[in-house]
């Protein structure tokens, strides 16, 4: 734990701590910032290799993980020093209960002064003030194909459905408020606007 | 099987006949998605390549078919770095270059494409232009643009709902039955994971997704989202086959 033999001067002492403290600051938010994003969803044990053996203790509920790398399903992580495989749907992504509010209002402002340059034919504004062109409706309901010519597709590709009926479940969500319950007066547009990836970090 | 093929060709004939009256469209859906697909194009236009267009439209025809509902559909591409798509009423369907781009696979682009006809079938956009029309403030408008038949304003009032976007419960559940509509058509379901995660490392900064992210729920959410609804149980394609895939999307992409 002693960084230094030699006791130094109490002013120098100081303002090396202040210094060490900040950078541990610094150091906490931006681990923060990229480990408290994900987390693990339920109780469980890292396996050694996707579909491998547990290892290790149990990993409780809300702890951070860091993600290395992607392998189908499977995700290569990083817990409490530990690295190990969980499959993806162990693992919380988003982090709305978490989050530092002043990167937050960071991303935000500068996301702002990028959009006044997102002059790229898609932003909000064109689709509000854009003239219609019903000339390309036209060009697109001019496109045909046969249905032989889909089948064909379908065969060059090796697409073979599946034998089984395919049907995820709903699961509660605690944000939806009813499937397109509209929003012609009450536009609510960036609930889940650009503070919200501040967390989402490559992986 | 014989009665059935008759029958088969006699819904053909008919919709044939249904299909290529004067305006080429009937319902008031296929009115609404028609001026809304305006608008869109309005603010970007599809692209020139006639080649790409069918490479697209038969990749979504071959995945509208297991979506349950029929309508005429279209696809396009749109001339935009912005990464995003669109989906109109009555089956009209268009996807940003930018988009295009990004993305790795056939696939993945099943997996967008599914997406936006999820809308479709589900109606999400459509239910909200029928509650305008009963709403106060937007019922005259909308009213007289229907019946005048003046597509450019009920275009100008389309242009809203796609700058505003649809609430997060209609995004989550167009991404779990265009994730059940790829993968009854054949695709991996693994390649929904694989877009939105090319998706989270774009930030809400990136103009290119200013927009997107603006109208849908983050990419980690909706991953958020899938998982529990049983993404990583669905049954995955075998590898056979899919270099045919790749290399026919690649020349796809490469020609935008």
């Amino acid at each position: 734990m002693r960084l230094f033999d030699k006791p130094v001067n109490g002013l120098a002492t100081a303002g090396f701590q202040i210094i060490v403290s900040s950078m541990t600051l610094i150091y906490l938010l931006l681990t923060s910032g990229d480990a408290f994003g994900q987390s693990v969803r339920e109780e469980t044990r890292l396996l050694d290799k996707p579909s491998g053996e547990p290892r290790g203790g149990k990993i409780m509920p809300g702890t951070a993980v860091r993600l290395i790398e992607r392998q189908g399903f499977w995700i290569h992580v990083e817990v409490s020093a530990q690295r190990g495989w969980l499959r993806a749907s162990q693992i919380r992504f988003s982090s709305d209960q978490t989050g530092s509010i002043t990167l937050d209002s960071g991303r935000m402002g500068s996301g702002n002064i990028v959009s006044t340059s997102a002059a790229r034919g898609l932003s909000a504004k064109d689709l509000l003030n854009g003239k219609p062109n019903f000339n390309d409706v036209g060009r697109l309901e001019a496109i045909q194909v046969d249905s032989k010519n889909v089948q064909a597709f379908a065969l060059a590709g090796n697409l073979r459905p599946p034998a089984s009926s395919i049907k995820l479940n709903t699961p509660a969500q605690s944000s939806g408020r009813g499937a397109a319950s509209g929003n012609a007066g009450s536009a609510e547009p960036a609930s889940s606007g650009t503070g919200k990836k501040k967390n989402d970090e490559d992986w | 099987m014989k009665i059935g093929k008759f029958s088969l060709l006699c819904c053909a004939f008919f919709f044939f006949i249904f299909a290529s009256d004067s305006q080429g469209v009937q319902s008031d859906e296929e009115k609404v998605g028609r001026a809304a697909a305006a608008q869109v194009l309005g603010a970007a236009r599809l692209i020139d390549t006639d080649a790409s267009h069918q490479y697209l439209n038969l990749l979504g025809q071959s995945l509208a078919s297991k979506g349950g509902t029929l309508y005429r559909w279209r696809f396009g591409a749109i001339e935009s770095d912005a990464i995003n798509a669109f989906a109109m009423p009555g089956g009209y369907i268009l996807v940003s270059t930018g988009l295009l781009k990004i993305l790795e696979s056939e696939d993945e682009l099943a997996f967008v494409l599914a997406h936006e006809i999820a809308h479709v079938s589900l109606r999400h956009h459509y239910q909200i232009v029928l509650r305008q029309r009963l709403a106060e403030q937007a019922s005259r408008e909308l009213q007289s643009a229907v019946q005048g038949n003046d597509l450019a304003k009920l275009a100008s009032a389309s242009g809203q709902i796609y700058a505003r976007g649809l609430d997060k419960a209609a995004e989550f559940e167009a991404d779990r039955l265009g994730v059940e509509i790829m993968t009854r058509a054949g695709y991996d379901p693994i390649a929904a994971l694989g877009v939105l995660d090319r998706l989270l490392k774009f930030k809400g900064s990136d103009p290119r997704a200013e927009l997107l992210f603006s109208t849908h729920p983050s990419p980690s959410e909706r991953l958020d989202m899938l998982l529990q609804a049983g993404l990583d149980r669905l049954p995955r394609p075998s590898n056979e086959g899919g270099t045919n895939r790749q290399a026919r999307f690649k020349r796809y992409v490469q020609g935008l």
